[in-house]
């Protein structure tokens, strides 16, 4: 199974616009969900792009499964296994085809074509859009083209998804469609999934939050102990998910729950016993 | 002083078999300083209503003036564009100039201002989003950061000085802290130059930390409008119709199952917070 | 909602014509364009006319629809007769006035010239009412991929193609937008000169040029990122593959071809 190794990554811009990645060292484990949340320019795209070899780095290393994204011989194998989702559906989608665009993916690597239809079938059931394999992309919503989007994804037999930003533009029925999508991927397929996300309800969900800051990880935990403390969360200019901010008020003023509910049912839980006694 | 839609209607392709209504049959007042959200899935009419309120759209059947202005009528068209802004969706993708201050100037100008007051008015409207003009006046728009050139292009609508602020999902694709500063500054517009604002948005969250009034659209209707308190008290039927409901109501309607009562909606943290305490505390 | 514009005027049905390789149909057009300018004799165009109407008749596609077809092309159709009305003398005078003479043989000429012409714009419009764009691309890539020999680039300009079927809705919206954005800020595109119309255009083309190149660039990564590498080792989802109607429209055509080439050379009138 895959697993991603980043050793002292650094990634200067080639026009001297300055440092956008500083000696990161991560590893990701085969079978997790990882988030990576960061505020807007903290390098959290840029980390993303070297996970399949869109970007190389300038020092250190990146490696998928043993593959260095430095040797390109390698790089066609690491795109296969590691696929992204971006945040605009419109740019990622190729052809006037949903079915076609999800075919796009197997056909570059040389898949036969029998196997090709029947990837893109298999494909696009997971996303539940095999209604619309005739449809043309731009008839379709934002949420149904980021399942599309992932459908392409999928067709290549991926280990790692990663979804850069891909709920960003979504609107909340959208969004859900598609964390419904990736979270039974995950479960049903063992697939490692990276999203990197501006929501931190969406990072809840993630066995494993990374929190991102001028271009260095500065946490990195489960969401319970990343979302501990939230003065330090706004320090990096996020907060923390709507939960934990009441979590912290009430606890501040005295109200006894545990410091780490992050849930509704969590607080749901804590605050019955407490609201019932009369 | 007010906007008033009079039973509006749009459908387009009217005359053709597969002729689609947008709106139909809404009727609002929005008045001078008020800051109403308007809310409703994708498709629901929300762009629609808000394009008819700038004169961009023109009713099928119904009736819409601004200040008593029609914009039915081709002569009134401008004068309505004048006093109502419009902040369309991603307004960062319509900045062309070469400045940041021509950018901002573009509105002003073809108003009829001379190009002093023009500069004069956009590096106001700098100020009032949050710019320091000084600083960013003579940069080129597109080297700014997404956050900046935002804000770059709600200028260029608020250099107009507008009466009434519309706001297309003026957060979108923010993070937290750019999704914050922009509630502050609609806040701290309509304090000091006393125009209504008008947020669309399909966020619950965000309607609920600024507005006073929301209307609820549902497929081309105007199902609920009235004040947030009363809107957001129906988490179901706001849920139903594939709106975003906060994580908050979504704990009271947890709490309530749990057979908890509550006397008013809660939607926000203070209210959570006022509500646990004041229980808790009553029983000390 | 808009017309369906990547479908072009795709007349969506079930018929033996829709089914057709787009090869077939690329090749038989383009056999069908040369036998029209073949033709020597006007009553020969009554074989092709009825060539037309029997596929247009299999292929489903109402006969108002082809003719409705020509519609765009009569400023066109009414300047070539016009012309050719008066252009060629020869034959018997019927009217003379100032510089311009009208003679038998202009008329025979100006007959044949709209005839041949209005053949044509139907011929093609058919294979473009019965074949989607996107057909068409696949299509024109295979019956071009032997000039790869030679460094054309068959499959880039296919992909091209493809591209530019997928975005042009999505620019058009686009520039929609752009359109209102700049009215509400005052934009004033109607009134003054070409020239002061020209510039009131800038705050509308720049913004759309930069989107357009943006999601160029992202477009490009996302295929990047999906093993993309030009035609080297790609596989197609959809093979074309020649039918039996397909070689039986070859064999219907070639059999309408010849006849009346043979016609036109054994018949002395």
């Amino acid at each position: 199974m895959a697993e991603i190794v980043i050793k002292n990554l650094t990634y200067v811009y080639s026009d001297e616009s300055g440092v956008a990645l500083e000696d990161i060292s991560l590893t990701i484990n085969s079978g997790e969900i990882l988030a990576i949340v960061g505020h807007n320019g903290s390098g959290k795209s840029t980390l993303a792009k070297h996970m399949n070899a869109l970007l190389l780095p300038s020092s250190g290393s990146v490696t998928v499964d043993g593959m260095d994204t430095l040797n390109d011989e390698y790089t066609l194998d690491i795109r296969q296994k590691v696929g992204i989702v971006f945040q605009n559906p419109d740019n990622q989608i190729v052809t006037t085809v949903v079915e076609e665009d999800v075919g796009f993916g197997p056909e570059n690597m040389g898949v036969p074509t029998e196997e090709i239809i029947e990837r893109v079938g298999e494909a696009l059931k997971a996303v539940s859009m095999s209604d619309y394999a005739r449809s043309a992309p731009h008839m379709l919503s934002g949420g149904q083209k980021q399942r599309v989007a992932i459908a392409g994804v999928l067709a290549m037999r991926p280990e790692v998804l990663i979804l850069d930003e891909a709920t960003a533009m979504l609107d909340p029925k959208g969004r859900q469609e598609v964390l419904n999508i990736v979270t039974k991927l995950n479960s049903e397929l063992k697939m490692t999934v990276v999203m990197i996300t501006q929501y931190m309800e969406e990072a809840v969900i993630a066995d494993r939050v990374i929190v991102m800051h001028r271009g260095m990880i500065v946490k990195d935990g489960t969401p319970k102990e990343v979302f501990a403390n939230g003065s330090e969360i706004e320090k990096y200019g996020l907060e923390l998910p709507p939960m934990a901010q009441l979590r912290d008020e009430l606890i501040e003023n005295g109200v006894d729950i545990p410091k780490d509910a992050l849930t509704i049912e969590e607080l749901n839980e804590a605050l019955c016993p407490l609201l019932q006694k009369s | 002083m007010s906007i008033v839609a009079e039973k509006l209607t749009y459908v387009y392709l009217e005359n053709s078999s597969n002729s689609n209504v947008a709106i139909e049959d809404i009727s609002i007042e929005i008045k001078q300083g008020e800051f109403w959200g308007i809310i409703g899935h994708t498709g629901s009419g929300k762009s629609t209503l808000v394009q008819h309120m700038n004169a961009l759209m023109q009713p099928t059947s119904g009736k819409i003036t601004v200040d008593g202005l029609d914009p039915a009528e081709k002569k009134n068209r401008a004068a309505v564009r004048r006093k109502v802004g419009l902040v369309f969706q991603y307004p960062e993708y319509q900045l062309f100039e070469e400045t940041v201050l021509k950018d901002i100037a573009y509105g002003p100008l073809n108003m009829g201002y001379d190009t002093q007051t023009a500069y004069d008015m956009a590096r106001e409207a700098m100020t009032l989003v949050g710019l320091n003009a000084a600083r960013f006046e003579n940069k080129s728009p597109f080297e700014l950061s997404g956050g900046e050139k935002r804000r770059v292009a709600i200028a260029g609508t608020v250099a107009m000085r507008p009466a009434y602020l519309i706001l297309d999902e003026p957060m979108a694709g923010l993070d937290p802290r750019g999704r914050k500063s922009v509630i502050d500054m609609l806040e701290k517009l309509r304090r000091e130059t006393g125009c209504a604002i008008i947020m669309v948005s399909h966020s619950m969250d965000d309607i609920a930390a600024c507005a006073d009034k929301v209307a609820v659209l549902n497929k081309g209707r105007l199902v609920l409008c009235s004040s947030v308190d009363k809107v957001f008290s129906d988490t179901l039927k706001l849920r139903s119709m594939g709106l975003d409901v906060p994580q908050v109501s979504l704990l009271a309607e947890k709490l309530n199952e749990s057979g908890i009562e509550m006397h008013n909606a809660i939607y926000d943290i203070e209210q959570m917070k006022a509500f646990v305490l004041e229980r808790i505390g009553s029983r000390r | 909602m808009m017309r369906d514009i990547t479908l072009g005027q795709y007349y969506n049905t079930d018929s033996v014509i829709h089914s057709l390789d787009p090869r077939t149909k690329l090749t038989l057009t383009f056999g069908y364009l040369i036998l029209i300018f073949l033709i020597s004799k006007m009553w020969l165009f009554a074989f092709a006319a009825a060539f037309i109407a029997v596929v247009t008749i299999l292929s489903k596609v109402p006969f108002s629809m082809v003719l409705r077809s020509l519609k765009p092309m009569r400023w066109l159709l009414l300047f070539m007769f016009v012309l050719n009305l008066f252009m060629s003398r020869s034959g018997e005078v019927l009217f003379k006035w100032w510089i311009f003479e009208l003679t038998t043989g202009g008329i025979r000429q100006a007959l044949f010239m709209t005839f041949r012409l209005l053949l044509l714009v139907m011929g093609t419009s058919l294979m473009t009412f019965t074949t989607t764009p996107i057909a068409l691309t696949d299509g024109l890539e295979k019956l071009l991929a032997p000039l790869k020999k030679i460094g054309f680039p068959a499959h880039e300009l296919a992909m091209m193609m493809t591209i530019a079927l997928r975005f042009i809705p999505i620019l058009l919206e686009e520039s929609d937008k752009i359109t209102k954005a700049q009215l509400s800020r005052g934009a004033d595109l109607e009134s003054g000169n070409i020239i002061k119309k020209a510039k009131s255009m800038v705050p509308i083309l720049v913004p759309l040029f930069i989107s357009a190149f943006r999601r160029a660039d992202e477009l490009a990564m996302a295929m990047e990122s999906r093993c993309y590498h030009g035609d080297e080792g790609r596989t197609r989802m959809r093979v074309l593959t020649l039918k039996k109607c397909d070689f039986t429209a070859f064999l219907v055509f070639a059999l309408v071809f010849v006849s009346v080439l043979l016609l036109q050379n054994l018949m002395a009138f």
